[in-house]
C-alpha cells in the first residue's frame, strides 16, 4: 500500500518535473524534482525503504531524459547511500528544514555533476551533444538553485505522504485488531 | 568490522549489481516495455496540470505582454494585407505553373508525406533539449527525419526504436541543417544556440540579407525533407569583417508547449 502511495507521489512530481518550463510562464525553468524524494527518503526513512526511490526516480529519469541510460540511476545509487549512512552515524534527531535544505542543495550539485560525469563514460545509445565544460556548470548551477527553491514546497508535500501512509498503516492495524 | 563485510555495504554493491544489470538489459532492448510504461503512466497527471495551469498562464503571460500583443496586432493586420495580395499573384502563377508543366510534360513533385505525433515528454535536465514523440521505426521514423508542427521545423529525430522515438529540438547547440534563403535560394547552415535560439550561418558577405527574409530546410541531405519554413530572419549578428554572414532566426513555435508534431516521412 504504502509504495503505491509511494510511486503515485513519483509520478506527480515526474509530471510536475516535465511541466515546470510550461508551467512557470515559459521561462526556460528545469528542475530535477524527482531527487528530492531521494534525500528525504535516504535521510528520515528508518529502513531500506529509499531505494525503492532511487530505483523509481532514476529509472524515471533515465527513461525521460536523452542522456545515457544509467546516469541518473548510478548517481542516485551513490548518493542516496551516501546519504544514508550519514543520517545513520550523525543525525540523531528528526530532520529539521535547516538540514533539509542543506542535504537537498549538496545533492542537487552533486548528482548534477555525478550524472554528468556518468553521462560521458555510459555508452549512448544515440549521440548526445555533451555542453562545454562552462556551460554545463552554468546549467548544474542554474538547477540547482530553481532545485533548492523548490525543496520547502516538496518537503511538505512529502511529509503529507507519510502522515497519510502513518493514517493508512494505523488504520489497517485498528480495523485489523 | 570491515565495513566491506556489513549488511550496508552488500546492499549498496547489490542495488549496484541490479542497476548494471538493468543497464545491459536496456542496450540489448529488454527494457523496451518497461520504458514504454513510464513514458506513458504520468499522461493522465501531465493532462490534468496542463489544464489547470494552461488558463493561469494565459492570463499573466497575456497581462505581462499586453502592449507587445497590441504592436503585434497592428504589425500582422499589415503583414496579412501584404499576403493577402501575394497570394493572389501566387495563385495567378501557380494556374500558368501548372498549365506549362502540362504542356512540358513535367512530373508533379511530391507533397509531403505527415504522421502525427504526440509528444510524450521532454528532457528534464535539458542536457541535450530533446522531447520524446510517440512515433516510432514502425511508422517509418529514422534518425535525421524531420519533425514540424504548424507547418514549422521543430527538430530532427535523432534516436528511434518501436514504439518512440527521441526528437533534438532545433534550438539545441548541437543541432544543424543545411537551409536556403526562400527569396534569393542561397544556401546557408541551421544550427541552434544554446537555449536562446537558432542561428544562420554560412550566408556569404555579398549576399543579401535582412530581416524579415523567410529561411527553409535545402533538402541537400536527403532524410530531412526540403522547403521545411524554419523561421524568419530576425537580426543580423555577424560584422562586415567576418568571413560570412551570421543572423538570428525567430521561430513562431512555443518549444516549451508542445503537444502535437508531425513526422515528415
Amino acid at each position: 500500500m504504502k509504495y503505491l502511495v509511494y510511486t503515485v507521489f513519483i509520478l506527480l512530481l515526474l509530471a510536475l518535473n516535465m511541466q515546470a518550463e510550461s508551467l512557470f510562464f515559459g521561462s526556460g525553468l528545469k528542475l530535477n524534482l524527482l531527487v528530492l524524494p531521494v534525500v528525504f527518503a535516504a535521510v528520515e526513512l528508518p529502513d531500506k525503504t529509499y531505494m525503492f526511490f532511487v530505483f523509481v526516480c532514476g529509472l524515471a529519469l533515465d527513461f525521460y531524459s536523452s542522456s545515457p541510460f544509467g546516469s541518473f540511476l548510478f548517481s542516485f545509487i551513490l548518493v542516496g547511500a551516501f546519504l544514508n549512512w550519514i543520517a545513520k552515524t550523525f543525525l540523531a534527531n528528526e530532520l529539521n528544514f535547516k538540514s533539509v535544505f542543506v542535504f537537498s542543495g549538496a545533492t542537487i550539485l552533486i548528482s548534477g555533476v555525478l550524472s554528468a560525469v556518468f553521462a560521458g563514460i555510459l555508452p549512448g545509445s544515440f549521440p548526445v551533444t555533451l555542453l562545454s565544460f562552462k556551460l554545463l556548470t552554468l546549467k548544474i548551477f542554474s538547477n540547482s538553485v530553481f532545485g533548492l527553491l523548490a525543496t520547502l514546497p516538496v518537503f511538505v508535500l512529502w511529509r503529507q505522504v507519510l502522515r497519510f501512509i502513518a493514517k493508512a498503516e494505523s488504520k489497517k492495524i485498528i480495523l485489523g485488531n | 568490522m570491515r565495513f566491506i563485510y556489513t549488511k550496508s555495504f552488500a546492499f549498496f554493491f547489490g542495488a549496484l549489481v541490479l542497476a548494471t544489470v538493468l543497464t545491459f538489459f536496456h542496450y540489448k532492448g529488454w527494457l523496451a516495455i518497461a520504458h514504454r510504461a513510464f513514458l506513458q503512466l504520468p499522461r493522465p497527471i501531465n493532462y490534468v496540470l496542463t489544464g489547470l495551469s494552461k488558463p493561469v498562464k494565459v492570463f499573466f503571460v497575456n497581462a505581462y505582454n499586453l502592449r507587445q500583443i497590441v504592436k503585434e496586432n497592428a504589425l500582422f493586420k499589415e503583414q496579412l494585407f501584404d499576403l493577402r495580395n501575394r497570394q493572389a499573384l501566387l495563385d495567378q502563377v501557380s494556374l500558368e505553373n501548372a498549365s506549362l508543366r502540362k504542356e512540358l510534360n513535367f512530373f508533379k513533385s511530391s507533397k509531403l508525406v505527415l504522421n502525427p505525433c504526440t509528444v510524450l515528454g521532454r528532457s528534464s535536465q535539458g542536457l541535450s533539449d530533446t522531447v520524446t514523440i510517440n512515433c516510432g521505426t514502425e511508422v517509418g521514423a529514422e534518425v535525421g527525419k524531420a519533425v514540424v508542427s504548424k507547418g514549422f521545423l521543430v527538430g530532427k529525430v535523432a534516436y528511434a526504436a518501436k514504439g518512440f522515438s527521441a526528437v533534438q529540438l532545433v534550438f539545441n547547440s548541437g543541432f544543424s541543417v543545411d537551409a536556403r534563403l526562400s527569396q534569393s535560394g542561397r544556401l546557408a547552415i541551421i544550427r541552434g544556440s544554446y537555449n536562446s535560439g537558432i542561428i544562420l550561418d554560412q550566408v556569404a558577405q555579398d549576399e543579401p540579407l535582412a530581416k524579415g527574409m523567410l529561411v527553409v530546410t535545402a533538402g541537400i541531405n536527403d532524410k530531412t525533407a526540403k522547403n521545411l519554413l524554419v523561421g524568419e530572419v530576425d537580426e543580423i549578428v555577424s560584422t562586415p569583417n567576418d568571413l560570412f554572414k551570421k543572423a538570428s532566426v525567430l521561430s513562431p513555435i512555443d518549444f516549451s508547449d508542445l503537444e502535437f508534431v508531425f513526422l515528415v516521412k
